[in-house]
């Protein structure tokens, strides 16, 4: 008897990685005709752990199914954006609940929104939605100097005093994106991109810490290793929920203040219209604006609301929705301050 | 800074991680040797643990920790690099571990070859050095690529802890809006610097194959009690390091949150949903990449394959963030859109993403495989004696399944506690836990963090060690039907 090894061309491997392509291929096809079916699809930036809720309370309510896309810090707010663009050709989204107003307007700009006034577009002030139903602003943030009241009081006078010398106990986040983003396009509206441009200088100059997002802003803050730093309500909040020392005062520029609302938008070329418009609708009902005020992340309601139900410290914050810097109209400045962070930090 | 002074400054860091690395665990690989076989399951679980626990969350922890030392940079790298040591260093080990036994020593070795060469004696400089180098640099360069390699490319915990790198430059630059087309050519740089690794393995492994295939692995000398001290030291902080204190932080609540996490049916469905997703797509991506790899580079095979083979790792090198985005771009033009938002968009990509990691581990696990004890298992899984042909089975299962078991399953592991392209091309409805995670760990949810972390830490963890068993009875039974045919 002899035995000589039999020269093969394909591995076992080999052979079971093929079997895999072709089940993974049927289950593919699988998806690919479930798409069809009658669920709406949202793409949300708004965090997860808060909009699933809104979402499965809209599923409950309508019987539409809801199928969310969230965004993650992995790719940031802008993530949701670029999405869109990327897919315009074959959108698979139907209506995005963006968590600010500029990226959507930015959409729009590109031709890429549907246009809806509907019942909840009514209830919501002119200057928090495009005048034409693109998209429409609500449940807003807040962007405010936060301060470990151990290290400096939350006053205008002894925030501008910490602002006017050195920076290296001041935390901002990399403005490339995300609300800090939209801080840069409001100063670079009021001031100018050369004004902006020396503002920014001087900061570095004078050693601000730059972190990675608001978050880490407020944990710098809320750990005392900086006294002062730039960022939003919802990350506020969660420092106080968390007993931390810190304290919160708006960031004012020309005596307005940046209120940064969710927006919602529906998706040229989407199929399913009248589920999303039953969604927009929705979102920005009353109901939901209250419950995202009474969320974690107290978001301050921007239509008509009873405000005896939204929580006291979002109460404080009413006063400041007329005084709210307008941000509808800001696209161009948001694209030449972008332009000119891009030259900056990515070179 | 700019992407040529990042690539420089991360290419700096991977050096010096990976030189160290290889030290360590070239250190550390014979402890695997002297255990008794049975702590060394115990001992491979502290070994491998720092490897097991995800950069996502070991990132997180230290972040929060490192937030003190916010005035002082050079510290944060110090934490960073540190952690990105500890989390090589097992899989370092891993290679070394696996790589061909040694037969005679390299010392021997090498006086054979020179007693053949009429030129050069011992003693001179010349040779001492060509020595060093041999015994060396030579034996450990696949190991340090392999290390250099994950290092150079690592993204979550530089982008958590807030480190310059080129893979959050490029991150950046996305974010920013730069078009793919723009973002290509940002990568020629990191790519250049991989591909140059690569090239000398390749180039290494090539040179190897003439060589005798006796001495593939330097010997370590059994090392004294001071040695065997700091080898224990070592694992015990590393397991400190980077697996407790990270869950200490997540808050030891999680192990009492899975109350909590259980009696919410809900939340509990959803985390296990997309735990069985991720390993779904983290096992079959694992085996397809093995497979390929397995065909690509086998010694069999001509060379066009092997280039071909070499050409499919490429997209794998340039980091999963731009990995994802060209699929995803690719496969919403006009050809590749009905497979967009499909599982398969998603499976080609971890594909890709393992294929050169997968191709590496191939390299360096192959070695061991050259050795008779092979040849005999297959022999003896032949048999017509059936007692003979299931200890051939097992001998094979030891020579080369084990490893390769080992193989798919560290590469499951990549592809499951896989962020980027997980959230950039998984289906809405078949999303993986590690997105949700650490969408999470951004809003400091921390007891149903820690809650959902340790359940999905323990579910791929569990199904490896539970399909261990099976796999092996599975691959002792069919073995012998599959490699050799009887003639008489």
């Amino acid at each position: 008897m002899n035995q000589t090894p039999k020269r093969r061309l394909f591995s076992g491997w080999f052979i079971l990685a093929m079997v895999e392509f072709v089940v993974i291929g049927s289950i593919g096809l699988v998806f690919y005709y479930q798409q069809q079916n009658e669920a709406i699809v949202v793409y949300c930036a708004h965090d997860a752990i808060f909009s699933e809720e809104i979402l499965n309370a809209f599923e409950q309510k309508t019987g539409i199914k809801v199928e969310p896309r969230f965004d993650t810090e992995a790719t940031k707010s802008l993530g949701l954006t670029n999405l869109i663009i990327r897919e315009q050709d074959h959108p698979r989204c139907d209506v995005f609940w963006n968590n600010q107003t500029l990226g959507t307007a930015a959409l729009k700009e590109q031709g890429l929104l549907e246009a809806y006034q509907g019942d909840g577009y009514r209830r919501i002030p002119e200057k928090f939605k495009d005048p034409d139903g693109y998209w429409t602003g609500f449940a807003a943030r807040l962007r405010v100097y936060i301060t470990n009241t151990e290290k400096v009081n939350a006053t205008k006078t002894s925030i501008e005093q910490r602002l006017a010398g050195p920076l290296n106990e001041v935390a901002i986040a990399k403005p490339l994106y995300g609300t800090t983003l939209t801080h840069y396009t409001v100063l670079c509206d009021a001031w100018g991109l050369e004004g902006l441009k020396e503002w920014h200088q001087s900061l570095h100059e004078r050693g601000i810490q730059e972190t990675s997002g608001n978050a880490s802003v407020k944990n710098l803050v809320a750990s005392g290793a900086c006294a002062l730093g730039f960022t939003d309500t919802d990350d506020y909040f969660v420092a106080v929920d968390e007993k931390k020392t810190v304290a919160a005062l708006p960031i004012t520029v020309n005596e307005q203040v940046i209120l940064i609302p969710n927006s919602v938008a529906m998706i040229k070329g989407t199929k399913k219209q009248k589920q999303a418009k039953r969604l927009i609708d929705y979102l920005l009902s009353a109901e939901v604006e209250l419950k995202l005020a009474q969320s974690q992340s107290r978001q301050i309601p921007l239509g008509e609301v009873n405000w005896k139900q939204v929580p006291e410290e979002v109460r404080e914050y009413q006063i400041y929705i007329e005084q709210a810097y307008p941000l509808a109209n800001l696209v161009k400045q948001r694209e030449i301050t972008l332009a000119w962070l891009k030259s900056e930090y990515l070179k | 800074m700019s992407l040529a002074t990042i690539c420089g400054v991360t290419v700096l860091r991977s050096l010096v991680i990976s030189v160290i690395g290889v030290f360590i665990s070239r250190h550390l690989s014979p402890l695997l040797n002297a255990g008794n076989s049975k702590h060394s399951y115990l001992l491979f679980g502290l070994i491998l643990a720092p490897f097991l626990v995800p950069e996502l969350i070991v990132g997180y922890a230290w972040s929060l920790i490192s937030l003190k030392l916010v005035h002082y940079p050079f510290s944060i790298e110090l934490i960073y690099s540190g952690l990105v040591l500890l989390k090589v260093v097992p899989v370092g080990i891993v290679c070394f571990y696996f790589s061909a036994p040694t037969v005679i020593s390299p010392e021997a070795d090498f006086i054979r070859n020179r007693l053949r060469s009429t030129s050069a004696p011992i003693s001179g400089m010349k040779s001492q050095w060509s020595f060093f180098l041999w015994k060396t640099l030579m034996r450990t360069f696949p190991v340090w690529a392999m290390l250099f390699l994950l290092t150079f490319q690592e993204f979550e915990m530089a982008s958590l802890i807030y480190r310059d790198s080129w893979t959050v430059w490029i991150f950046d630059a996305q974010a920013g809006g730069v078009p793919i087309s723009e973002t290509v050519p940002f990568l020629v740089g990191p790519l250049l610097v991989e591909l140059l690794i690569i090239a000398g393995v390749l180039l290494l492994f090539r040179r190897l194959q003439h060589q005798s295939p006796l001495n593939r692995r330097d010997q370590i000398q059994r090392g004294s009690l001071c040695g065997a001290i700091l080898s224990w030291g070592y694992l015990l902080t590393a397991f400190l390091i980077v697996v407790v204190i990270p869950f200490s932080l997540t808050g030891w609540g999680g192990v009492l949150s899975l109350g909590n996490l259980f009696q919410n049916q809900l939340q509990l469905a959803g985390i296990v949903r997309e735990c069985a997703w991720g390993l779904l797509y983290g096992i079959s991506a694992g085996i397809a990449a093995w497979g390929l790899a397995a065909f690509f580079f086998s010694k069999k095979q001509p060379r066009y394959l092997k280039v071909l083979g070499f050409l499919c790792c490429l997209p794998g090198l340039c980091g999963s963030l731009t990995l994802a985005l060209v699929m995803a771009t690719l496969f919403l033009t006009e050809f590749g859109h009905r497979i967009y938002d499909t599982p398969i968009a998603l499976f080609i990509a971890l594909v890709f993403y393992l294929f050169p990691r997968a191709a590496f581990l191939k390299l360096i696990f192959s070695a061991r495989w050259q050795n008779d004890s092979l040849f005999l298992a297959e022999l003896l899984s032949h048999s017509k004696n059936h007692q003979q042909a299931i200890k051939g089975g097992h001998l094979h299962w030891a020579v080369q399944g084990k490893m390769q078991y080992g193989a798919v399953v560290i590469l499951s592991f990549w592809a499951y506690w896989d962020v980027t392209i997980n959230s950039i091309l998984a289906p809405n409805n078949t999303m993986s836990s590690s997105v949700r995670l650490y969408g999470l760990m951004h809003y400091g949810q921390n007891s149903i963090l820690s809650a959902m972390t340790f359940l999905s830490l323990c579910i791929p963890i569990l199904v490896s060690i539970l399909l261990f068993p099976v796999i092996k009875k599975l691959w002792i039974t069919i073995s012998g039907r599959l490699n050799m045919n009887h003639t008489v």
